[in-house]
């Protein structure tokens, strides 16, 4: 899926009819609802530009399809913008990074990896309510602006293919990168909106705090993820929308927070993308944000059984003894997969708990007698001294 | 796999691309490293592959030129094409020693990739294998059917895979891999999901069924 250089040509032909010195009209503070830019200007130029990427992102095969979950995300949005909801078109992405984007057409984009780890609803509001006010902004016009007129030309985005390569972009910074004078504004902007529908205006902040906690978990970590990169620094943010929420609970209002539906709508998902985010290979983030998610459903098999995951594929030291307690643990929960027997016995036997090994693998088989690893575990079984 | 991801690591952990002679052309009898051979069943591409002490050679070939773009020592990858890099890929992972990656790729320090150990289960080897796909930017990276298998006279394991490109291609994959010798033997199959897989899966169940290695015991899971 590919486009060429269409993207550049769009862009070269907008600066061509506009000229250096045709800017639009003055940016104003928020965009009117059904807002379109002419063409023949330089806004007009990137949106044609993103029109061009969207009409990719349409037909990606990592566009997450099922309705049930595009509805339920549409509709947080849509509320929140209100009359700008049909300016808006949202897109979500299989993707295990903790992402979202506003393109400035009106396109919005959410990672899986961001609703993996956002916790409620209100949460992701918050998020979204950021993006969106990046969007009402037109935040990514004025650094659109500012890089063609220092350097003549947008480079990145005539050369990015596809969702990839849009994907690509936003990852590194070089897209969707704000001031951080305009991050302040999208989180009061973010905060503002969220407060308005009724939500718990805590929630924002405690979804930084996680990120920030996850971020800090990795022994790797060398910069901060593409959503925290070019904001603020995270004490000072965290401190204005703490006293922010503090200010509003002083006053009578609604506390939404959501979790249920937010659960069952993330839910038939939740095992596929915790599968994904083990192919980030960042394995102490893994631990950082299934041990968040826990915390608020520490009953969730699933989540233990993942978190057995995790410390079973970093085996670092110790993380033997993490994973059979997490398994142990899952087994123990309700919802926990078949698999989790399978993970306990695969640790048991690389610590020379064969008694364990077999116990746990013959579990395995009676509960998943159909498995498509049936004879990789009945090897396991032999080598721990077992049969089926 | 990422094609130019590939294309890189392969040539950026050599001082520089040289020329090589082309082989194998017709070849079906193919030593592909770690005293490992396989018939090719039909005509290959060699796009890259050992040349003496396990060094690495990769090149596009078409009936009219051959370009090697990379040649070092001491690698132990070899990757063979029959319609071209992009529509399908044989690679050969071959004696992946301790400590080391799968694959170096460029941009990713090894401190962040799962690098082979000894004490790896077969599930840890098909982790390893995932997480570098992963790492090289595929997406929606899936594994399943891990099952173990004839590899030579020894035992070996092997698993299907599916993922997408960055681009957005939809790919299938197929891996064959056995530890012996405290090293790691991979043979790793991938082509887009659409007419390239189900065209060559059964040549390449074919070279699998036909790997010869010497009659060395295999490495056993610890426990």
């Amino acid at each position: 899926m590919r486009f060429g250089r269409s993207v550049g040509i769009v862009f070269a032909a907008a600066l061509l009819w506009g000229g250096t010195g045709s800017v639009q009209a003055a940016v104003s503070e928020v965009l009117p609802p059904g807002y379109r830019p002419a063409l023949d200007t330089e806004e007009g130029g990137l949106w044609a530009a993103m029109d061009r990427q969207e009409a990719d992102v349409k037909v990606s095969p990592a566009l997450v399809t099922d309705e049930a979950l595009n509805t339920y995300v549409r509709k947080i949005i849509c509320d929140l913008a209100g009359e700008h909801c049909a300016s808006l078109r949202v897109y979500v992405v299989d993707d295990p990074s903790s992402n979202a984007m506003a393109a400035p057409n009106g396109m919005v984009i959410v990672w899986t990896g961001l609703l993996l780890r956002c916790q409620n609803e209100a949460e992701l509001a918050f998020v979204l309510g950021h993006e969106i006010t990046h969007y009402l902004k037109r935040h990514s016009l004025l650094n659109f602006q500012k890089t063609i007129h220092t350097a003549g030309t947008f480079l990145p985005l005539s050369i990015a293919t596809g969702l990839g390569g849009l994907l690509q972009l936003v990852g590194s910074g070089m897209l969707a990168s704000y001031s951080r004078d305009q991050e302040r504004e999208a989180d009061a902007g973010g905060f503002d909106l969220i407060v308005g529908k009724g939500y718990d205006a805590r929630q924002g902040a405690f979804f930084m705090a996680n990120t920030a906690e996850e971020e800090d978990a990795s022994p790797n970590r060398t910069k901060s993820s593409a959503y925290l990169s070019s904001h603020p620094e995270m004490k000072e943010r965290l401190t204005v929308l703490t006293k922010r929420a503090d200010d509003v609970e002083t006053q009578a209002h609604a506390s939404i927070v959501g979790a249920e539906p937010y659960r069952a709508a993330i839910g038939p998902h939740r095992a596929a993308w915790l599968e994904e985010e083990f192919n980030r290979g960042d394995y102490a983030q893994s631990v950082a944000m299934i041990t968040q998610l826990l915390k608020a459903e520490p009953q969730s098999g699933e989540l233990h059984y993942y978190l057995g995951e995790a410390y079973r594929r970093r085996n670092a030291n110790g993380d033997s003894a993490n994973a059979m307690a997490a398994y142990r643990a899952a087994i123990a929960a309700t919802g926990a997969p078949s698999a989790a027997h399978r993970g306990l016995g695969l640790v048991a036997l690389k610590a020379g708990q064969k008694d364990v090994a077999r116990d746990e693998f013959q579990k395995y088989l009676s509960l998943t007698p159909m498995a498509s690893d049936r004879t990789t575990v009945e090897y396991y079984l032999a080598t721990a001294g077992g049969s089926p | 796999m990422k094609i130019r991801n590939l294309l890189l690591a392969v040539c950026g952990v050599i001082a520089g691309c040289q020329s090589v002679q082309m082989e194998g052309r017709n070849q079906t009898t193919t030593y592909v490293g770690d005293n490992i051979t396989v018939d090719l069943r039909m005509v290959w591409t060699r796009a890259g592959g050992q040349g003496d002490r396990d060094t690495v050679s990769f090149w596009t070939i078409d009936t009219a030129w051959a370009r090697a773009v990379g040649l070092g020592d001491r690698d132990t990858v070899s990757v063979w094409t029959i319609d071209g890099l992009g529509l399908d890929q044989l690679l050969f992972f071959s004696g992946v020693a301790p400590g080391a990656p799968l694959l170096r790729i460029p941009g990713v320090a090894q401190k962040d990739m799962v690098l082979y150990n000894t004490t790896m289960l077969p599930d840890d080897v098909m982790d390893m294998i995932a997480g570098t796909l992963g790492k090289s930017g595929d997406q929606q990276v899936r594994t399943s059917a891990l099952r173990p298998v004839p590899f030579g006279t020894l035992t070996g394991f092997r698993f299907d895979l599916a993922f997408t490109t960055e681009d957005g291609l939809q790919m299938k994959g197929m891996a064959f891999f056995a530890q012996r010798r405290k090293k790691l033997d991979v043979i790793l199959f991938v082509a887009p999901s659409e007419y390239y897989f189900d065209e060559y899966a059964p040549t390449v169940e074919k070279i699998f069924s036909s790997v010869q290695v010497p009659d060395l015991p295999a490495a056993k899971p610890a426990a």
